[in-house]
């Protein structure tokens, strides 16, 4: 053994160790590059994973700021789920290609950098300072170490950095700024004859023949899609309600157990005269407030006014002021030592100096308002109402579950439930897929009315639970009463309708023909108001796009229409809203003056010009970078629902 | 194959005196070549984040409109630090003060340094439709066209580029060429679909 390594040791068996030893040191930390782990992942970006866990993370992230910022008018059904998670994971794949082309391309934050964002973070302050403790606490909540999040901002870094390039760097050139003023506000004068429909009424008898032959060609128009009749029970507040009769002796509990809201503790109205004692005052200064405040009762007891006497004596200011009055007082509010001593007095009587934190009191009930407390039969309503709303909240699971348990052991009929909960039956009209009324409007009803469980076996579906607006639950059971295949209504149902579409075609068949023919009578030489002969026409002058008074299909060809030569105007024709035709002929154009802007207003619109430029510029540069990078999506947008 | 373990020790100890000195050498040498290479890359990192952190203030200086800081800073960069993207981003930047400033003369050069030196094509790309509209701007028609045929944009850049395009053959007079480049670049969803549709819809009947 060690003679052959001798015999090959000259050279390559050295070599050999050397390359053994160098592997580990070379290969390090790979096992984070190639992802090593086994999680599911949404897709692949060069080599880059997105798992589905960050996909759902961010799904979950994006749904709740929308929940937060559209409050109660936030629907669940607003979002189609399968659309918005393909969207957020095209973001986040462009978010990867962008960190990976700026760290390709060479771009770096410097260690100056992050330490500035960390110290600038609002989450790591603390009265405007950076707090060591709180980023510590804030990193380790989120499990992270310095080091890793350090990373992290110094890679996000990067990114914006990419970004603030090509946005910041953007510029409109004086000259696009003046085009963009010039064609923005831009005015037109124009023209236009309307030829209403009913002015090419063509009541001529229709054939069979040709009834026969429009039917046929126009089918889809009398299509009736699949509907059902159903027949559903719905469990809401209102019927929960009724459910919840409590009993007299339910109520008189809850009167008891809220017995502090309906009772009014005694109250006494009270003034004093405060001689004050300064907290740090010694024995001295002590005694001679007492004997102040001996001296000051004495005098009342003589006969002198209490009021008069505050308001001369009172080191209470503000109330002194007032005669020394303090107003009603409830137990809890004043100095105790008040407190025992005011509650311990007779009406009119005056105490003995008391000693409270502030000094020496002498106080004084001017009045007395016993305890009270509203009577059972005065309170029994608002009980009553109390009762129900925290019963219903309870009440609505036991009976939804009874509900399923119900529907679910009688799978061909709704009585038997509607009756053990007290629910009505109730029937809808047809409705198809779309939906129809509350609750039937709602796309899980729907799925569950059309599906085969319900629709061909014909048994009660499963328990729908939806949530309303104002966050209410009600839970609905339906079942298909009646159902009708998706038909075509037949040709004698709706010949009428037939009759009357053609001669709305001929007519508008005839307009058109008119229309053409004035055009090619302008376009011959001839002058419009000539051309249009018996139909009226309008001039409208000089105006911009948004301010023009004439129908909106005759300002949007006038304004879509080329430049008017000098030879005379351009031509153009529009569909009115009743059907009939309007032919518009552009006379003229007036370009926006930039000279009539001032320097403020032409800054705004070049700010906005490169605005536009800039997000365009580094959107499409992303673009080029996606295009080029090796995409692999792996996730599974199942299509949920139809 | 020895006869006893002197021998064989003898054996170990003349087989290290002959190759000890090469396994040695060999351990250090691939061990300097990964620690160098690691600090190798450390030291680009480093200096990279140096230039980034200078354009930073660069992006600072110009975004308070001060040429002459903005200027200092450019030229640091291009002089100090070649080999990273930052010497670009700096000319893209100075070429928007100088803009800014009317100096349309000095934003050409700065934008033609920065083509020639653009780390990815996407950013040459941005550098070039700039150029091109500058040119287009200056009333220098031919040489936005003769441009945009010498560095042609990738695919993601098309609807600008046509847009561009349209206007250059507006400048030219051609109608037709310019309503062409205009509906392409709305097809192609340009960025200013709007402003583009009141292009297309001023342009003469033809």
């Amino acid at each position: 053994m060690l003679q052959a390594i001798r015999d090959h040791a000259q050279g390559w068996i050295a070599w050999l160790i050397v390359i053994l030893i160098s592997i580990p040191f070379a290969l390090w930390g790979i096992q984070s590059y190639l992802g090593i782990g086994g999680e599911p992942l949404a897709a692949k970006v060069n080599g880059h994973e997105i798992t589905q866990r960050d996909l759902d993370r961010r799904f979950q992230q994006f749904k709740s700021r929308l929940r937060r910022q559209l409050g109660a008018n936030y629907r669940p059904e607003m979002f189609d789920d399968v659309k918005l998670k393909r969207d957020i994971l095209r973001q986040m794949i462009r978010e990867a290609v962008v960190l990976q082309a700026s760290h390709d391309m060479g771009l770096r934050a410097g260690d100056e950098q992050v330490r500035q964002a960390i110290l600038a973070e609002p989450a790591f302050q603390h009265d405007g300072h950076f707090d060591k403790a709180a980023y510590e606490r804030a990193l380790q909540l989120q499990g992270m170490t310095a080091p890793q999040f350090e990373q992290r901002i110094r890679l996000s870094m990067m990114s914006e950095q990419l970004q603030r390039v090509v946005s910041r760097s953007a510029f409109t050139t004086d000259r696009e700024t003046a085009d963009a003023i010039r064609l923005e506000r831009q005015e037109r004068r124009f023209a236009y004859v309307s030829l209403p429909l009913a002015d090419f009424k063509d009541e001529a008898p229709v054939t069979d023949a040709q009834v026969q032959a429009w039917y046929q060609d126009h089918k889809a128009r009398f299509a009736v899609p699949e509907q059902v009749r159903l027949r559903y029970l719905v469990l809401d507040d209102a019927a929960i309600a009724a459910h919840l009769e409590p009993s007299e002796e339910d109520l008189r509990t809850l009167y008891r157990s809220e017995a502090a809201k309906f009772t009014q503790e005694e109250r006494r109205h009270v003034r004093h005269i405060l001689v004050a004692v300064p907290a740090d005052a010694d024995a001295q200064t002590e005694a001679a407030a007492k004997a102040r405040a001996e001296a000051l009762r004495r005098r009342l007891e003589a006969g002198e006014d209490f009021a008069a006497l505050a308001k001369e004596a009172s080191d209470d200011k503000g109330s002194a002021a007032k005669g020394g009055d303090l107003g009603v007082i409830e137990k809890g509010i004043m100095d105790p030592a008040f407190e025992r001593a005011a509650y311990a007095l007779k009406e009119g009587e005056i105490s003995a100096p008391v000693r409270s934190r502030f000094g020496y009191h002498l106080i004084q009930v001017t009045a007395i308002e016993p305890a009270r407390r509203e009577p059972f039969e005065k309170v029994r309503a608002q009980l009553l109402e109390e009762y129900r709303a925290n019963a219903v909240e309870q009440r609505y699971y036991d009976l939804a579950e009874r509900l399923a348990n119900l529907t679910y052991e009688n799978p061909d009929s709704l009585v038997p439930a509607a009756e053990a909960l007290g629910l009505k039956v109730r029937d809808s009209d047809w409705i198809s897929r779309r939906g129809g009324p509350a609750p039937l409007d709602d796309p899980k009803v729907m799925a569950a009315a059309f599906s085969d469980d319900v629709l061909v076996d014909g048994h009660n579906s499963e328990v729908i639970e939806i949530e309303r607006p104002g966050g209410k639950r009600i839970a609905v059971v339906v079942r298909v009463a009646d159902h009708r295949e998706a038909s075509v209504k037949p040709l004698a149902e709706v010949r009428q309708e037939v009759v009357e579409a053609i001669h709305a075609e001929r007519a508008r068949r005839a307009a058109q023909a008119q229309a053409e023919a004035i055009r090619e009578a302008v376009r011959k030489g001839t002058p419009l108001a000539q051309a249009a002969g018996k139909y009226q026409v309008t001039t409208v002058d000089f105006v911009a796009k948004g301010n023009a008074k004439a129908p909106p299909a005759v300002v949007k060809t006038a304004f879509s229409l080329p430049r008017p030569a000098a030879g005379g105007p351009t031509l153009g024709t529009a569909r009115l809203r009743d059907g009939g035709e309007a032919v518009v002929a552009l006379e003229a154009i007036r370009d926006g003056d930039p000279a009539g802007l001032s320097e403020e207003d032409k800054r705004r619109v070049r700010d906005r010009l490169t605005r536009i430029r800039a997000r365009t510029y580094y959107d499409r540069l992303v673009d080029d970078l996606v295009a080029r990078a090796d995409v692999e999506i792996l996730a599974k947008f199942a299509a949920e629902g139809k | 194959m020895y006869e006893t373990e002197e021998q064989q020790v003898e054996a170990l100890k003349k087989w290290w005196k002959d190759n000890g000195k090469s396994i040695i050498a060999g351990i250090v040498i691939g061990l300097g070549a990964v620690l160098g290479w690691r600090a190798w890359v450390q030291h680009q990192d480093r200096v990279a984040g140096q230039a980034s952190n200078e354009f930073d203030k660069l992006v600072l200086a110009a975004a308070r409109q001060d040429p002459k800081a903005v200027s200092t800073l450019a030229d640091h960069l291009v002089l100090e630090y070649d080999g990273t993207p930052y010497p670009t981003f700096a000319r893209l930047m100075q070429a928007r003060v100088a803009l800014t400033e009317k100096h349309p003369k000095a934003a050409e050069k700065a934008l033609r340094a920065a083509i020639e030196s653009a780390p990815d094509r996407s950013i040459r790309a941005v550098a070039v439709l700039r150029l091109a509209r500058l040119f287009q701007a200056e009333g220098d028609a031919d040489g936005a066209a003769s441009l945009l045929s010498t560095y042609p944009v990738p695919k993601a850049f098309a609807a600008e580029a046509a847009l561009v395009k349209g206007d250059i053959a507006l400048a030219k007079g051609d109608t037709a060429a310019a309503r062409r480049a205009y509906q392409s670049a709305l097809d192609k969803g340009v960025g200013n679909a709007d402003l583009v549709r009141l292009k297309l819809n001023d342009l003469p009947a033809t």
